[in-house]
């Protein structure tokens, strides 16, 4: 079923991670173009349904979902910007956010290759470490209890 | 399904769409408005367990696990209200960010083939013809329910308990669509996608396979209801797959293509994913891996007090009742056992109505505390084969299958 729409990835590929960001912007507007479909679709369900008499189909059911809030922390460090652009182009902010404070560095690098490998997440083989680094010193074993704590925006 | 354009290619704006199309009145367009909708927080009993809870479309607030894609956790205190968990109450877990928002069931078609005598491609109205509607009554539980609580802590998704429901589902079994289109000699396998999608092309797409006399049960079945109602699109809507007794991971949604295999599926959502110990616990010694894994597969039995929750204050020397629930993988709850001292001692409770082998089956007991003070409330499920939940926490370092007995710390006024 995922070989039907060319991949935001596609339309990434060979970009600064900045242009990543003008995908939430994309998503929105897919959404509305499937809904622009449903929309056009129950207007002539009503109209069939006025000559016929019969009763209406179940029309579309469409979904907005909420805009999410977690955001990763900013940090000097070099990979926060990384971060910022490269695991968001998936999921949000919470897979990190959450995940015990005892997670260790061999937990994030086997994380960020796996998402890299298996995943598919356009990571260059140059920003493993930096994000692996950002990723433990923040949200993980080597965080020092006065520095950043997870942060959710709000 | 629908196609879906890169947003380069689109001519309109969001402001100069909605203009143009009245969306918001025309449409069963269901959700509330794009600005925040966090009602709460509330914390999970494990570090770092602090929550937002937001209302989805078609939920109650829920617990955010995590936000794209949608992953909803059930407050727990709804479990005490109802046997039946409500649909805007149910927990929502998908594994890929492009799942649908909008589907249309005058359009969606169930598609089967691979090894069957006629591939099939049916409406929800050819389904529903196939034969009479099933009724099952069923717990639905993620593998990875009550994650957070293991020890050494677990990397995943960090869930409390509530990543389990009770449902009443409604639709057809799998056995009369794979008979209608004839299930070919030598078929091992069905797999089973849905509309759901990864966003990077190159992840493997969630698909899932049971073994053909699984399959073929006659138990496992095409759901379209829950509840009575239509299933809400973040658990599955039009379509899913409802697996009695199995863990989520099988109980595929938004389902619309079945293939009937000769061969073992190979997909990492079998292959690599969802796996556990191939020993009969299931476990590991803490911080070790297994060296041999299998697919995970059953529920392991288990209890909670859903009426105290930690902490909570309640008379001494007066009579409680306490209550909860307890299930199975379908063996059916035997009896469930209550201790107030810590485990040392334990009598029997009284269970409520069965309702279904699958189901939660309540139960209560009265409990009058003898004294003053913090008390340490358990309750132990037995089933009808002799199993029951362990008094230490078996371990396995993917988070899988907790079924300890739990705890509830109380305190006698």
């Amino acid at each position: 079923m995922k070989t039907e729409h060319p991949t935001l990835l596609s339309h990434l590929s060979g970009t600064e991670p900045c242009h990543y960001e003008e995908r939430s912007d994309g998503v929105i507007q897919l959404k509305y173009l499937r809904a622009l479909r449903a929309h056009a679709f129950s207007t002539t369900l009503v109209a069939l349904a006025l000559v016929t008499l019969t009763p209406l189909p179940a029309r579309a059911l469409e979904i907005t979902l909420p805009v999410e809030q977690a955001r990763l922390a900013d940090s000097p460090l070099p990979g926060a910007a990384l971060a910022s652009a490269l695991c968001s182009t998936c999921h949000s902010a919470e897979y990190v956010l959450y995940q015990p404070p005892t997670s260790p560095r061999t937990y994030w690098k086997a994380t960020v290759v796996k998402m890299q490998k298996v995943f598919g997440a356009p990571i260059p083989d140059s920003a493993v470490d930096p994000l692996t680094d950002y990723l433990v010193k923040l949200y993980g074993l080597e965080n020092p209890p006065a520095e950043a704590k997870p942060t959710s925006a709000k | 399904m629908p196609r879906i354009l890169p947003a380069a290619s689109l001519p309109l704006n969001r402001r100069q769409f909605l203009q143009a199309s009245g969306l918001l009145v025309a449409g069963a367009t269901l959700g509330r408005s794009l600005a925040r909708a966090a009602d709460d927080v509330t914390a999970q009993p494990f570090a770092n367990g602090k929550r937002t809870l937001v209302a989805y479309p078609q939920k109650r607030p829920l617990i955010v696990l995590t936000s794209r894609p949608a992953q909803l956790e059930t407050p727990f205190a709804v479990f005490n209200e109802s046997l039946i968990t409500p649909n805007d109450a149910f927990f929502v877990r998908y594994h890929h960010s492009n799942h649908p928002t909008s589907v249309d069931p005058a359009t969606f078609r169930l598609r089967v083939r691979g090894k069957v005598n006629t591939a099939l491609d049916l409406s929800l109205g050819d389904l529903q013809r196939l034969g009479a509607p099933v009724e099952l009554t069923a717990v639905n539980q993620c593998s990875g329910n009550s994650r957070g609580f293991f020890n050494p802590r677990v990397n995943g998704g960090q869930l409390g308990h509530g990543a389990m429901g009770n449902a009443r589902w409604t639709g057809i079994p799998l056995r009369t669509v794979l008979e209608k289109a004839g299930v070919a000699t030598g078929a091992r396998q069905v797999s089973f996608n849905g509309l759901d999608n990864p966003v990077a092309e190159a992840a493997p797409d969630f698909v899932k396979a049971l073994d053909i006399d699984h399959a073929l049960d006659g138990e496992v079945m095409l759901a379209w209801g829950m509840n009575g109602e239509d299933l809400p699109m973040l658990n599955g809507y039009p379509l899913r797959l409802i697996v009695p007794g199995y863990f989520g991971t099988y109980w595929v949604k938004h389902v619309n293509d079945l293939e009937v295999l000769d061969t073992t599926f190979t997909g990492f959502w079998m292959a690599t994913a969802y796996r556990v110990a191939d020993n009969p616990s299931h476990s590991v010694a803490p911080g070790t891996a297994p060296k041999k894994t299998v697919p995970i597969e059953r529920f392991t039995i288990r209890s909670f007090i859903t009426s105290l929750a930690e902490n909570a204050t309640l008379p001494a020397g007066r009579e409680t009742t306490v209550r909860g629930i307890a299930f199975d993988s379908g063996h059916g709850i035997r009896e469930v056992t209550f201790s107030s001292d810590g485990g040392q001692t334990w009598r029997a409770a009284t269970l409520g109505a069965d309702g279904g082998r699958y189901g939660f089956r309540e139960w209560r007991i009265g409990y009058t505390p003898p004294q003053r003070g913090p008390h340490t409330l358990m309750a132990r499920a037995l089933n009808r084969i002799g199993e029951t939940q362990p008094l230490e926490p078996l371990w396995n370092p993917a988070g899988y299958a907790r079924n300890v007995v739990e705890t509830v710390c109380v305190e006698a006024v």
